[in-house]
């Protein structure tokens, strides 16, 4: 690591660049300065690197800041601020610019609620076609998202309840036994403790992976099913029937290092999953190439590997249609 | 609503304008014409609707990868065919790496990096950097609030970036 020396050239030009970053921001330049920057520039290609850094550094800072450690440093410069601004009232008691004081609070207010225990309401989390993203919940809990997934939190003093919306995600559940931890998912409700579970949404089923602790599945019917560790739950969406069978741990988790195995799984589902990091989504061509059993380990992103793949070893021939991959049942017409 | 709209553009302007400028400079030879191009890009902003200039981010880098896409568009007439591929990957790239679940990745690992860097500034100078880097609060009204002059308050700013930027580890 760099030692701290504001004495040292490169230090002394790193200010340089951010001070030029500074003036960029702060408006239209005059033309002398736009001179001035562009000589800058072109007089040493360190300076160049430097302002490329100094860029670098902010960009770094902007796309931390909503994740709740820089948001903590945000709430106590804001507050800090505040202060600052309430002591310097004290001294003048006019002509002080309360802007910033007003603005600060909102700020600040808003923050906290961000931070707090309870939220006060619902939050969304949704994460992007191929990217996942890992939610820290101010209990300790934490959701793992799988791509193109969405969920829903809302806590309060009594119960943590929270909505898959779509995909898939898992939860790793802080143990707080007077508020149960309630995950519903379409018409499935599941609740827990302390646990760790996975619950996906896919191909009109609710499927519920138990690793660790115990969960209880709600149906439509209000009947409730208890998990076991290892067990994976299978509920089709609007029917009472449940379905389960004995997970295996270390595939169903394989999405989480960019992994998608199948064994055995229908073309509908595995194309579906495949689909969350596909920017351009394949599709399927008619009911027999959906319900084709297919397997394979597959890079997560990489969709072409997988056509390619599966088309290998399968009935299943790919076409391009208006700039999609279609799936067919290869010699259907011969037959 | 029309006050809404500029203050969303001029905080927008705040925030990418150094990025847009390096992310030009990088890819044109001329800075007089990456200052254009990244002035054609907020040109371009004024006539979004506000809902989306809310979302930004992203939307700011497509519109600067679409520029470039023109700009080597016209060049392509005048047959400089290496100039448009340069060009043309470029934007491609930009456009495909927010998808990447690795850079995803190794952004959330540096995080735990920046803020360990963050606290290791003083105090003072920590607030300072994250008002007027985060909060967008103006120079001035930082100066007024602590009872500092304006260029301390570069002063205090240009060295929390330079820490930053000194200290920077680099993934991979």
């Amino acid at each position: 690591m760099t030692v701290f020396d504001p004495q040292l050239p490169e230090f002394v030009r790193a200010e340089e660049a951010a001070r030029w970053c500074m003036r960029l921001c702060e408006g239209e330049m005059k033309s002398s300065a736009r001179a001035q920057f562009t000589r800058w520039l072109a007089s040493d290609p360190a300076h160049r690197a430097a302002f490329d850094q100094a860029v670098e550094a902010w960009q770094e800072v902007s796309s931390g800041e909503g994740s709740s450690e820089i948001i903590a440093l945000r709430v106590a410069a804001l507050e800090s601020l505040r202060r600052a601004q309430r002591t310097r009232a004290g001294r003048r008691l006019f002509g002080i610019r309360t802007r910033w004081v007003l603005a600060a609070s909102v700020v600040v207010a808003l923050l906290f609620g961000i931070l707090a225990v309870k939220y006060p309401s619902a939050q969304q989390f949704s994460s992007g076609i191929g990217q996942r993203r890992n939610i820290s919940l101010a209990d300790g809990s934490s959701v793992n998202l799988d791509a193109s997934s969405a969920v829903l939190v809302r806590y309060s003093a009594g119960q943590r309840t929270l909505q898959l919306l779509r995909g898939r995600a898992k939860f790793q559940v802080a143990k707080d036994s007077r508020r149960p931890f309630l995950v519903r998912a379409a018409d499935r409700e599941i609740v827990a403790t302390g646990t760790m579970f996975s619950v996906e949404i896919v191909q009109r089923e609710v499927q519920v992976i138990l690793y660790q602790g115990h969960v209880s599945v709600m149906g439509p019917d209000r009947m409730r099913t208890a998990l076991v560790a290892g067990d994976e739950l299978i509920a089709p969406i609007a029917l009472a029937q449940v379905h389960i069978e004995t997970a295996n741990v270390g595939r169903s988790l394989s999405w989480e290092s960019d992994q998608l195995e199948f064994v055995d799984e229908p073309l509908a589902t595995a194309v579906e999953r495949v689909n969350r990091y596909a920017r351009t989504p394949i599709a399927i061509g008619d009911a027999a190439a959906a319900s084709e059993r297919i397997s394979g380990v597959f890079t997560a992103g990489d969709t072409r590997a997988f056509i390619e793949g599966i088309t290998a070893v399968s009935a299943l021939k790919a076409e391009e249609r208006n700039g999609r991959e279609v799936l067919w049942i290869t010699g259907r017409a011969t037959h | 609503m029309e006050t809404a709209r500029k203050q969303q553009l001029d905080e927008l302007c705040r925030r990418f304008r150094p990025a847009l400028l390096a992310y030009f400079l990088r890819r044109v030879p001329n800075p007089a014409e990456a200052e254009d191009l990244a002035h054609d890009v907020f040109l371009r902003l004024a006539g979004v609707p506000l809902e989306q200039l809310r979302s930004a981010d992203a939307f700011i880098f497509h519109v600067a990868a679409n520029l470039l896409r023109d700009r080597a568009r016209r060049w392509k007439v005048r047959a400089d065919y290496a100039a448009t591929q340069v060009a043309t990957a470029d934007a491609e790239e930009l456009e495909t790496h927010a998808f990447d679940p690795e850079r995803i990745e190794v952004a959330r690992r540096s995080l735990a990096a920046l803020v360990a860097r963050l606290m290791e500034l003083p105090k003072r100078t920590r607030e300072i950097f994250i008002l007027y880097r985060i909060e967008n609060v103006a120079r001035r009204d930082i100066a007024q609030a602590y009872d500092l002059s304006m260029s301390t308050v570069e002063k205090e700013v240009a060295r929390a970036t330079a820490y930053l930027m000194l200290h920077r580890e680099y993934p991979r």
